[in-house]
């Protein structure tokens, strides 16, 4: 690895063009302004610049895909043309249902309103245990699909999570050696989904989001992990209000307490409970609370915020999908968490939201 | 949306984003993005070999300008990529039309 990715890959993608000599020369000048381009895009967004680099190359494609590409686009358009008729009727079966499949709330929405929060990866060097992608709309959240990425044997493999109404997803690290992929390949495997998933079938929405966090449930259940169950030192993404770390297994959780104690939780912070049920997620018991109150923009803002006394519930940030609705229903603020092993998804209204950016 | 499909679309959606005013490749998809709300996100490697065959086939024409010390190819629809795309957006809106017409008739 380089301290120049665009460079080596200019090189790698020279050798894939050579047969093509033609186009060649003028081939890697477009590649290289548009990859510095996207790198400087990716820095002006806080990226540092080599990761910002990485992220550019591997949302380009790589050198023998692009290479073959062309060699394909010359002989193959003429049969996509043809294809077109196929195309519509999935392209009309997608605004119809596809993205909306679990969205609590999708009688809210339209497709005509769609507004997608953000296209940009918001943080690839953070530690990644998940990638969540979301479409966010202006009155509510869809899950097009979560994605779950797991590192470790065999490396690099992608599990799509397929559409689930609780925009929940859990990763436990478990990279053979113990060890944490680090942050820019993280980023990368990130990007490189996010590039390639449209061309395997699989569900890319609006917006991506890498969140920073690791840990290990043995870690946490050998207390040699902090509150989340991370290695002690690391961030995770998820905060945790409890001055006090609790240390809660969610696969022995019980619901009935579980239940009492949000109810409890939520009622002191003046929210009125609309449902609390209870998913199961890979073994772990994962709780979807919606709310709502007459004046969601008071409650987002209150002080401390709500993640600090939500974070004192027995289960922390523990998985919960917590939603806050109006009365009507209209939806101002969702939030999908968890820790220990990394993930999370949020959506607050825009004109709700005291930090717009993601 | 699955870029198979999208690559069946390219050259609607290329001279569709070039369509104001020239641009460079990735002017071009950030241009797909916005318009499409996001719905539109290709491989970024595909749009170079779409804009060298538009050009080649005379829809499209491209120079060279220097930015930041690098070379920049901006394209931009030659007359006959102004004609092309009416007329692929024409075709494009008589078949959705037809299968919105086919899919509501067949309830």
């Amino acid at each position: 690895m380089t301290d120049d990715p665009i460079r080596e890959y200019l090189a790698e993608l020279g050798k894939e063009l050579g047969r093509f000599a033609r186009h060649r020369r003028r081939t890697l000048a477009e590649v290289e302004d548009h990859l510095r381009e996207a790198a400087r895009s990716l820095e002006a967004g806080g990226i540092e610049p080599l990761a910002a680099q990485r992220v550019a190359v591997a949302a380009f494609g790589s050198p023998r895909q692009v290479a073959q590409f062309r060699v394909r686009h010359r002989t193959l358009t003429r049969g996509m043309l043809m294809a077109i008729g196929a195309g519509v009727v999935v392209i009309a079966a997608s605004a119809a249902g596809f993205g909306w499949i679990g969205n609590p709330s999708a009688h809210h929405v339209s497709a005509t309103r769609m507004t997608p929060k953000s296209t940009a990866i918001s943080d690839p060097t953070g530690g990644v245990g998940a990638v969540a992608l979301v479409r966010s709309i202006e009155s509510g959240l869809s899950t097009g699909g979560i994605v779950r990425v797991r590192f470790g044997p065999p490396p690099g493999v992608y599990l799509r999570q397929t559409s689930k109404p609780w925009m929940y997803v859990r990763l436990t690290q478990v990279d053979a050696a113990g060890g944490v992929k680090p942050e820019w390949e993280a980023g990368l495997l990130a990007a490189a989904y996010y590039t390639q998933a449209p061309s395997h079938g699989l569900p890319v929405e609006g917006g991506m989001y890498v969140y920073r966090g690791q840990g290990t449930l043995a870690a946490l259940r050998s207390g040699q992990g902090d509150a989340n169950g991370g290695p002690i030192g690391v961030d995770n993404v998820v905060p945790v209000g409890a001055t006090t770390p609790v240390r809660f297994d969610p696969t022995t959780a019980d619901a009935a307490d579980l239940r009492r104690s949000l109810t409890h939780s939520i009622q002191s912070v003046g929210l009125t409970t609309r449902s609390i049920r209870f998913e199961h997620v890979d073994g772990y018991l994962v709780p979807v609370v919606v709310t709502e109150t007459p004046d969601p923009a008071t409650f987002i803002r209150r002080d401390p915020p709500f993640s600090a006394v939500l974070g004192r519930e027995p289960n922390g940030y523990e998985g919960i999908y917590f939603q806050l609705d109006y009365p009507d229903g209209q939806p101002a603020l969702i939030r999908a968490f968890a820790s220990r092993t990394a993930s999370g998804v949020s959506y607050t209204k825009p004109s709700l939201n005291p930090d717009p950016t993601p | 949306m699955r870029s198979e499909l999208l690559k069946g679309h390219l050259d609607l959606l290329v001279l569709t984003a070039l369509r104001s005013e020239p641009g460079h490749g990735y002017v071009v998809l950030d241009r797909l993005r916005r318009l499409s709300d996001g719905e539109f996100s290709l491989p970024e490697g595909t749009i170079y070999p779409a804009l060298h065959r538009l050009e080649r086939d005379g829809l499209l024409r491209s120079h060279q300008t220097q930015h930041q010390g690098r070379t920049r190819r901006v394209y931009s629809l030659t007359p006959a990529g102004k004609k092309a795309l009416v007329g692929k957006r024409a075709e494009w809106e008589r078949f959705t039309a037809g299968i919105a017409r086919t899919l509501e008739a067949a309830g």
